[in-house]
């Protein structure tokens, strides 16, 4: 079983191009290859591309809750350092997101032929979402007899989200004319494992007066490719057959353009991700009945008119019926998290624009929006940069910055959609790093921009 | 792109670096709220919790109930008035009843006939006119010195099995032996017998004897005799005529515990219409009386004694009329015929007190005759009767019970103990609680004074309740009463109860539907250290 998780884990971590899904930051710097991930109508400049194994790597956190600085505060009186889970819990929304996606290319090439670009990636993706409500933390820091004394404790979508698969993607680009570019990406999807929380619904009010305990709720949890790590029985489970085999099959789709409205004005739009797979193997799904249980503490008159009352037997035989549930292994299908980015471009001179982007994202329904303005740096063929500003996630102290730099055929690039975290990771509720190793073949130099350069 | 420079040093200053190594410990204060218990009672849990039968609904159509406490003053069974005690008489036959002289040679046969009535004893008093016996033997038993061959043929003509007289046979054979003799039994089960010899006396039967001698060849000395002896054993009847005189019944005393006032040590209770029954049960066919001598109530707590005044000494008991049925009679002791009945319940006595005796026949003989079976029964019940109609104020209530806590409640820095109370009943309770250690001496108390934690419920003008009322009380332990709740071994409740505006003189009534709701909860403050 060691062995299974490890190699899971190996396939979800290490493969040699993890890349965050936001990159924020890439989306400005799109002079490289995997730009196009993100916006299929972005291309580079090169004939050819071919991303090298292991030399590419990106993760992405994002916590919208709280920061650590929320959580851990210096005390005034002696300069100490104190747990403040209050203020930390005065920060959060009602509903907070904890976010890591890792995204690990195997295998990347793209082509120009004439007008069109023609692009393949084989990806390992990660992306994994633990959705917890402020009541959570609230119900566990103050009890319920403080601020949720006669409220009810929202517990509602409660949940966690996991996807792990295989993405074989084609690419197409094509230059409509002088203002308009259009890109799309098919991908055929291979499912590793997926943990799909449909419906969560938890809820504990606490009379006021009386002090009883009202639990409402609902649950249903899909899985598939979990099962086998807590289920010994099934000895014979190998994540790597799930690169090829599609027995957990999906499609989906990216689409994208780019229209130069003026030599100084362009926009951007991409949709990313849209579509599903449908789950057949290893699959465990979760349903719970729909309670509303009422605990009023131990009934008295059971208590007082029968010598063999339990009270211990009697509420363990109640839960038991209340939170009575069913397991099913039946097929079932889940939404990729669909994105989309709008965005605008000023050029401010020939080697330096800046832009405003829109990020919108929408996890298990819910809706979220990032907004990044960025300047965008291109000095020669061999060196862009970029840096931007972003608000994503309540976080609104957010500094990206990458660079790519090119040496023959070789274009290396780092970037970061928040530095800061890297410089005061208590103060950040986002960190995210990419790095990545590509080979670009034509053409070799921009002699006019290196002349203006120099 | 500068701006954006500029705004990321400007951030930076702003995150100061977390110094780990000056993590001080805090402290964790979640506050629980919890409800521990809640119950619904009737009228049955709260004033009948130990036995449903001190209820009893004394209005069909309203509901009204009453508080009954009974007791089972005497049970008299059939053998205590009619005792058939084994007996034994003797008969002896002299020569001269034989119709013998005396004789050197006696050959021949010669035959006599003899009668004798004799006494069936029973216990003081007792007039037996008949007796259907279920059991017991007649033995009989013959011997004789006479030297000759004697037969004797037993009659009973009194005594008949199937309407036929018993008769027996008992023969003598002489063998050269002297004295002779020979027995035999009579099962009497069965066998009904009349002790009257016709309507002429009690307590006697007739035997009548034939006796036949035939000669041996033998003198006859002149000393000889016959003797018959009757022994009557293990007698059981079925049932039993006669007259059974003037018997004491059995009844003394007897006290009666009114459990609603077990545990209040004083107050004022005010009824208004208590009762007393006395209900006899009596299947033995004959009056009786019960005189009492004595009817009072006693309050333990004080000592105090209130004696009932005016009420009727005499009770008069209804025999069946006739055999095979038991008649009721009924002395119900009320407010008109005991004028201060109601006044001795109010200093809430914890036991009711009556003596008496009983009799029977206490008219002496009469022209019917007495019966009895042997499953007659004379019962004796009492019950005190109080329906709740009426007030009471002042009603203290004091109970001591066991208390052992012994837990860790160092992170626990307060505990509020919330009851809530929708009372459907008319009354109004105060509570205190003193913890106690083992000395019986009081650590501390939750109440300084007995406070309010059942606020009476409304009523109509009828005193019927026509509005629940909620109360919430909260009762608070700190942190150092908290901290000496593991020296607590007992727990002292004091409880004052009142009906509404009960010291005004509003009456209130009480009915089967009356409920009350309590829900008990507690809030713990918590203070654990990080």
């Amino acid at each position: 079983m060691k062995y299974k998780f490890i190699v899971l884990v190996f396939i979800l971590l290490f493969f040699n191009k993890i890349e965050a899904q936001k990159n924020f930051t890439l989306y400005g710097l799109n002079e490289t290859a995997q730009a196009h991930y993100l916006n299929p109508a972005f291309k580079t400049k090169a004939k050819f591309y071919l991303s090298l194994p292991i030399a590419y790597q990106s993760f992405g956190i994002s916590n919208s809750g709280f920061k650590l600085n929320d959580l851990l505060q210096t005390r005034a009186s002696d300069d100490s350092l104190v747990l403040n889970p209050n203020n930390a819990l005065n920060k959060m929304a009602d509903l907070n997101f904890l976010t890591a996606e890792m995204h690990n290319e195997i295998l990347a090439f793209g082509f120009k032929s004439k007008d069109n670009y023609f692009s393949f990636s084989l990806t390992n993706h990660l992306v994994s979402n633990f959705t917890y409500p402020s009541d959570l933390f609230r119900f566990a820091i103050e009890g319920n007899g403080k601020s949720l004394l006669g409220k009810r404790a929202s517990l509602d979508g409660l949940g966690f989200n996991l996807n792990s698969y295989i993405e074989y993607a084609f690419g197409y680009n094509r230059k409509v004319n002088s203002k308009l570019t259009i890109g799309g990406r098919l991908k055929l999807l291979s499912g590793i494992a997926n943990v799909d929380t449909r419906k969560s619904k938890l809820g504990i009010t606490t009379d006021a007066t009386t002090f009883d305990l009202t639990i409402d709720g609902a649950a249903e949890v899909n899985t598939s490719g979990v099962k086998p790590f807590y289920e010994t029985s099934t000895a014979t489970y190998n994540p790597f057959k799930s690169i090829l085999n599609f027995k957990n099959f999906g499609m989906a789709v990216d689409l994208g353009a780019t229209y130069e409205l003026s030599e100084k004005f362009a926009f951007n739009a991409s949709l990313l991700d849209l579509g599903a797979i449908k789950w057949d193997t290893d699959n465990a799904n979760f349903v719970s009945n729909e309670v509303n249980f009422k605990f009023e503490g131990v009934d008295l008159n059971q208590y007082l008119n029968d010598s063999t009352y339990s009270f211990v037997d009697a509420i363990s035989d109640t839960l038991t019926k209340v939170f009575d549930g069913y397991e099913n292994s039946e097929s079932y299908t889940s939404g990729l998290y669909t994105r989309f980015y709008l965005g605008s471009t000023y050029k401010v001179s020939k080697r330096f624009d800046i832009g405003a982007t829109l990020y919108n994202e929408f996890i298990k329904k819910q809706y979220r929006a990032g907004l990044i303005l960025s300047g965008n740096l291109k000095v020669n063929n061999w060196f862009a940069a970029t840096i931007n500003y972003s608000a994503y996630a309540r976080s609104f102290a957010n500094i990206g910055f990458g660079f790519s730099i090119k040496g023959g055929p070789f274009q290396w690039y780092i970037i970061s959609d928040n530095i800061l975290a890297f410089m005061a990771p208590q103060g950040a509720k986002n960190a995210h790093l990419s790095t990545g190793l590509s080979i670009l073949i034509g053409p070799n130099k921009d002699k006019e921009d290196k002349a203006k350069f120099e | 792109m500068l701006a954006l420079f500029l705004l990321a040093i400007g951030i930076l200053p702003a995150c100061k670096k977390l110094e780990f190594d000056k993590l001080a410990q805090n402290a964790w204060n979640p506050n629980l709220a919890i409800p521990l218990a809640h119950a619904n009672f009737g009228v049955y849990d709260i004033l009948a919790r130990q036995d449903s039968t001190d209820i009893v609904v004394i209005d069909n159509t309203t509901g009204a109930i009453a508080l009954v406490y009974k007791g089972e003053v005497v049970s008299y069974d059939a053998q205590s008035i009619v005792q058939l005690n084994n007996q034994t008489a003797q008969s002896s036959l002299s020569l001269a009843d034989l119709n013998l002289v005396t004789l050197p040679a006696l050959n021949g046969t010669i035959s006599t006939n003899n009668s004798e009535n004799i006494a069936f004893n029973t216990n003081a008093g007792v007039e037996i006119h008949t007796v259907d016996f279920s059991g017991g033997m007649l033995n009989l038993a013959l011997s004789t010195t006479l030297q000759h061959d004697v037969t004797a043929v037993l009659t009973f003509p009194d005594l008949k099995l199937n309407n036929v007289p018993i008769s027996r046979t008992i023969n003598l054979t002489y063998t050269g032996e002297v004295p002779q003799s020979g027995s035999i039994s009579v099962d009497l089960a069965n066998v009904i017998g009349d002790f009257t010899l016709g309507n002429t006396t009690v307590n006697t039967f007739k035997v009548t004897s034939q006796t036949t001698i035939t000669g041996t060849g033998q003198a006859v000395v002149g000393n000889e005799n016959i003797q018959i002896d009757f022994n009557l054993s293990n007698l059981a009847f079925e049932n039993v005529r006669g007259y059974f005189g003037q018997q004491d019944l059995g009844i003394s005393n007897d006290t009666i515990l009114m459990r609603i006032f077990e545990t209040a040590s004083t107050g004022y209770f005010e009824l208004i219409n208590p009762k007393v029954k006395f209900i006899v049960e009596n299947s033995f066919g004959f009056p009786s009386r019960i005189n009492f001598s004595e009817i009072k109530t006693i309050n333990i707590a004080t000592g105090q004694e209130f004696p009932l005044s005016g009420f009727p000494t005499v009770f008069d008991v209804n025999p069946p009329s006739v055999m095979g049925q038991t008649a009721t009679s009924t002395l119900e002791l009320n407010t008109t015929n005991t004028p201060n009945l109601a006044t001795v319940i109010t200093p809430v006595p914890k036991y009711f007190y009556f003596a008496a005796t009983a009799q029977s026949n206490p008219g002496g003989q009469t022209a019917n005759l007495n019966f009895i079976e042997a499953d007659s029964k004379f019962r004796v019940r009492t019950e005190v009767e109080l329906p709740l109609e009426g007030l009471a104020y002042g009603f203290e209530l004091k109970d001591t019970v066991p208390f052992n806590f012994n837990e860790d409640v160092s992170a626990i820095e307060s505990v509020m103990f919330r009851i809530n109370v929708d009372n459907g009943f008319p009354v109004d309770f105060k509570t205190q609680l003193i913890f106690l250690d083992q000395n019986y001496s009081p650590l501390f108390t939750i109440f300084n004074t007995p406070e309010a934690v059942v606020q009476s419920a409304l009523v109509d003008n009828s005193g019927k309740v026509n509005q629940n009322r909620l109360k919430i009380t909260d009762a608070t332990l700190n942190e150092f009463q908290i901290s000496q709740l593991n020296q607590v071994k007992y727990v002292l409740i004091n409880g004052v109860a009142q009906s509404l505006d009960g010291t005004n003189g509003q009456i209130v009534k009480f009915y089967d539907s009356y409920r009350m709701s309590l829900k008990l909860g507690m809030q713990i403050q918590g203070k654990v250290g990080l």
